[in-house]
């Protein structure tokens, strides 16, 4: 009872927290009086979003946050978490910021020790490792939360000064797979489109996500568009979870878990039998079987002969959706002359076919050409604020080097040593493996030293536990902010900056950068990670006899960051410092003109004469300045075509210039129930909480009204097992016990629950699955599905 | 969970302010937050959307308002 009215006064928090910005006054909860605050604008810092903000400082504090309404991105509004930003950066929930470097000592305390002591003794091991047993003994494991600075001085010393390929982070287990969709797809990563799509759209088919609760400015458009249009704007939500988001919907498929792949390729089915295909757009695509470069070509027909065992109709049984709600679907998302834009997250991408699934969704855009027109676009959804610009974009995984290059292509080594000054033989030649392949090295002993920054992957890794002990017996420094579980394992603890108290460039969903600027100093003597990692390279390149990062500032890192992008499809050239911090909403990229009034491209994979054509213009006007409508690399590289998919990476390969549609065979999930764990286990966010909880559990308000962990039961389970709700139940998978409160609502499905993952005391990832066998093509582990037993306690 | 509560900005025609405040205060489930320059802030509650809906609809009917947005709307009890 008290959760409901808790939820509720919440609800209303945030219903009055928007009304009152609409209705153009300061927030009061979080406002002192405004004439007396200084405002600097940055961007949120948490999801990948990247609501614009601006940020209230008295004396030194950050006072007061309000959305910027100069911002393409949220127009001003902000979410609940968003409003309650000054809070994670002063400790609460009994836990303080880290304000010194730690060390630990061998009874297992930590004693503090200065910045100096605490850099030589990281680079006198890392350096000592590397000598004894090569590059390949250390490690980074970063985050989609690190600046794009940070990221490319990391980048930079690990492949660059050590020579290893052990750089991986976090955005590994969460975004990989929309990587290998784009990728095998459309030869190049991240969207077409961009959020303006959301205000002109037609149709949206969300799947795999709840907006609502995890992107809800997004979520917002979503509903201004449909509140406009009530009947022309469709609102399609496939999901197994009955959540607000699919309660918004005109049409839920809720699908039973791991049968999405079958769900895909009906409504592609439906789409070609009825022939609602755009045969104009079909010129700029062809098909292939499976993923990867060496599959088959393929023509429509015989892409439509491959479908036909995808029937909506023998579907049903699997999927347990009605045949009628598939073709319903379908010809929604198809109707000709309207615009549609899909939107995902960690419901497609955490998943055993997690690429293909990807793939199928762009499948439904290319066939139905609902991509590269206004209100169309097949548009993943970030779950950091970084994770495009500092991993993606920068080459922050152990495959990829800067620019949207790829480590085991020379003229890319080549290119990227040059900029850097390194001889190109001093840079590895292969990835080592991905996020959880390290941890399992690590696991080995055959990485001795790993630096874990700005992320917590003793809560967040698959089957956790296994590698809090890996990283326990390691040499392991941790960045970050405040104590978690991660820090608990540490053999050194570095206390960082965060957020405003240092600056950095972020990068979002839609090709989109901002700047975030210093605005106030960090706690004690807590400092930048740029700084950490540049003190840490100056002293490991010293003594390896080689040159260091060359660089002393953010801003210079981000100038030769800049030489990186120059010319590639992911150019940042244009995004200079001064552009970046006077535009609301930053620029996005392929931005290669230094202009300052222009930032970026609004579509890509369109050229001008194309974008003339369907927009009627060429450029639009924000208040600060103009983006142009179609993709300024397509034209500086002229490439033919009015549409020109032009991917050049291998797992694209030919024919270049199209897309390519993927044949791709239905498959489930690696680990699905069985007569032992006869249960899906799926986890995930909630609206109070980020990721691990290390910052939204130190504000009041969010920890008070969702305090812990909780298991999701659907009322026929709980009927069925005799669970009433509130009462104790224990989970179990085949790697792990769990015993949570059971919420017994129809926000699960018979035969599925839910566990959020934000709470240190009760660690769900202990028993989610970290078998290869179970990750996606891309590495990224299964968070949504694996199989487990549930009991009362 | 039954949470019918939205957040909206009600935008009084010219120099009704005084009269669409006074009509809004005597509204079952509406709370005034503040007037802004763009409009007056409200949040409103009911037991289902649909008496939510109701009572938006009614608003935005008088003739003393040029303007009705939701900007807000939680939609947990919709089946």
């Amino acid at each position: 009872m008290s959760m409901k009215l808790s939820r509720r006064e919440f609800i209303k928090a945030s219903a009055t927290a928007i009304a009152m910005t609409y209705a153009g006054l300061a927030v009061k909860p979080v406002f002192a009086k405004e004439s007396e605050l200084k405002f600097g604008r940055s961007q949120c810092r948490f999801c990948g979003t990247g609501c614009t903000v601006l940020v209230g400082i008295k004396d030194g504090k950050v006072v007061a946050v309000k959305g910027d309404a100069d911002s393409p991105v949220n127009f001003g509004r902000l979410c609940m978490k968003g409003y309650k930003l000054p809070e994670i950066l002063y400790g609460g929930g009994g836990k303080k910021r880290l304000t010194k470097p730690l060390i630990r000592q061998e009874d297992g305390s930590f004693k503090e020790v200065s910045w100096e002591e605490a850099l030589d003794l990281i680079a006198d091991t890392f350096v000592d490792n590397i000598k004894k047993f090569g590059p390949d003994s250390v490690a980074w494991y970063g985050s989609g939360q690190n600046t794009t600075e940070e990221a490319y001085a990391a980048n930079k010393l690990f492949k660059g000064i050590i020579g290893t390929a052990n750089v991986e982070g976090n955005p590994r287990l969460c975004m990989a797979s929309a990587v290998g969709g784009y990728l095998n797809t459309f030869g190049t990563d991240e969207p077409a489109g961009s959020y303006d799509d959301l205000d002109l759209a037609d149709c949206f088919f969300i799947i795999g996500a709840n907006m609502a609760e995890q992107h809800p400015m997004l979520f917002r458009r979503v509903i201004d568009r449909k509140s406009a249009y009530p009947d022309r704007v469709k609102v399609i939500v496939a999901d197994p979870r009955y959540t607000p988001t699919a309660r918004y919907a005109d049409l839920h498929l809720q699908f039973k878990s791991g049968t999405d792949m079958y769900l895909l390729n009906a409504m592609a089915q439906v789409i070609i039998d009825e022939d609602l295909v755009d045969h104009e757009h079909l010129k700029y695509c062809t098909f292939k079987k499976e993923l990867g470069s060496s599959g088959e070509l393929m023509n429509l027909e015989e892409f439509k002969e491959f479908l036909k065992d995808y029937t909506p109709e023998k579907v049903e049984s699997i999927t347990g959706v009605k045949a009628e709600d598939i073709r319903l679907a379908a010809s929604w998302f198809a109707r000709k002359g309207y615009s549609t834009v899909s939107l995902w997250t960690m419901g497609l991408n955490q998943r055993t076919k997690g690429v293909q699934l990807n793939c199928q969704v762009h499948n439904l855009h290319l066939i139905t050409g609902k991509i590269g027109k206004p209100g169309c676009d097949s548009l993943s959804l970030t779950g950091q604020p970084n994770a495009c610009g500092g991993t993606r974009e920068q080459g922050g995984l152990t495959h990829l080097l800067p620019g949207h290059r790829l480590l085991a292509n020379e003229e890319h080594r080549r290119q990227i040593a040059e900029i850097w000054g390194y001889p190109v033989e001093q840079l590895p030649t292969k990835p080592t493996g991905p996020a959880v392949n390290m941890f399992m090295r690590l696991e080995k002993g055959d990485i001795k030293a790993i630096w874990i920054n700005t992320t917590n992957p003793a809560q967040s890794l698959p089957n956790a536990d296994r590698y809090r002990e890996a990283m326990r017996k390691a040499f392991t420094v941790v960045s970050d902010i405040y104590p978690d579980r991660t820090t608990e394992v540490a053999t050194a603890i570095l206390p960082s900056a965060m957020w405003v108290e240092k600056e950095g460039v972020m990068g979002q969903t839609d090709r989109r950068s901002q700047f975030i600027p210093k605005l106030i100093d960090p706690p004690g003597e807590a400092k930048p990670d740029f700084w950490q990692i540049k003190e840490v390279a100056k002293r490991i390149a010293k003594k390896l006899g080689r040159k260091d990062l060359g660089f002393e500032t953010e801003e210079e890192a981000w100038n030769e960051y800049r030489r990186c992008t120059k010319g590639t499809d992911v150019d940042l050239w244009g995004a200079t410092r001064e552009k970046l911090k006077a535009h609301a909403g930053g620029v996005q990229w392929p931005c290669p003109s230094t202009d300052f009034d222009n930032r970026g491209s609004n579509k890509r994979f369109i050229s001008k004469e194309y974008a003339k054509k369907v927009f009627g213009k060429t450029t639009k006007k924000y208040s600060t300045g103009y983006v142009t409508l179609y993709d300024q690399h397509l034209e500086d590289k002229k490439l033919e075509g009015p549409v020109n998919y032009y991917g050049t990476n291998p797992l694209h390969g030919e024919p270049k210039g199209k897309a390519l549609i993927r044949a791709v065979n239905a498959e489930v999930d690696f680990e699905m129930p069985d007569k032992e764990y006869p249960y899906v286990l799926n986890t995930g966010r909630v609206i109070e909480h980020w990721h691990t909880g290390t910052m939204t559990m130190r504000v009041r308000l969010l920890r008070e009204l969702n305090p812990e962990a909780y298991v999701e039961i659907s009322p026929q389970d709980a009927d069925r097992l005799g669970i009433k709700n509130g009462q104790n139940v224990r989970i179990t998978s085949p790697r792990g016990s769990i015993v949570l409160s059971a919420w017994i609502t129809d926000r699960a499905q018979p035969g599925m629950v839910f566990v959020p993952w934000f709470d240190e005391n009760k660690l769900i990832n202990d028993l989610t699955v970290d078998d290869p066998k179970s990750w996606s093509k891309a590495g990224e582990p299964n968070y949504k599905v694996c199989k487990c037993k549930v009991e009362r306690a | 969970m039954n949470l019918p509560i939205a957040g909206a900005v009600v935008v009084p025609m010219p120099r009704e302010e005084k009269k669409v405040k006074s009509l809004l205060k005597k509204l079952k489930g509406v709370e005034i937050k503040g007037v802004g320059s763009k409009g007056i802030a409200i949040v409103l509650e009911a037991k289902t959307t649909e008496d939510l809906e109701s009572i938006s609809k009614k608003i935005e009917k008088w003739n003393c308002v040029i303007d009705f947005q939701l900007v807000y709307f939680n939609v947990e009890d919709i089946k």
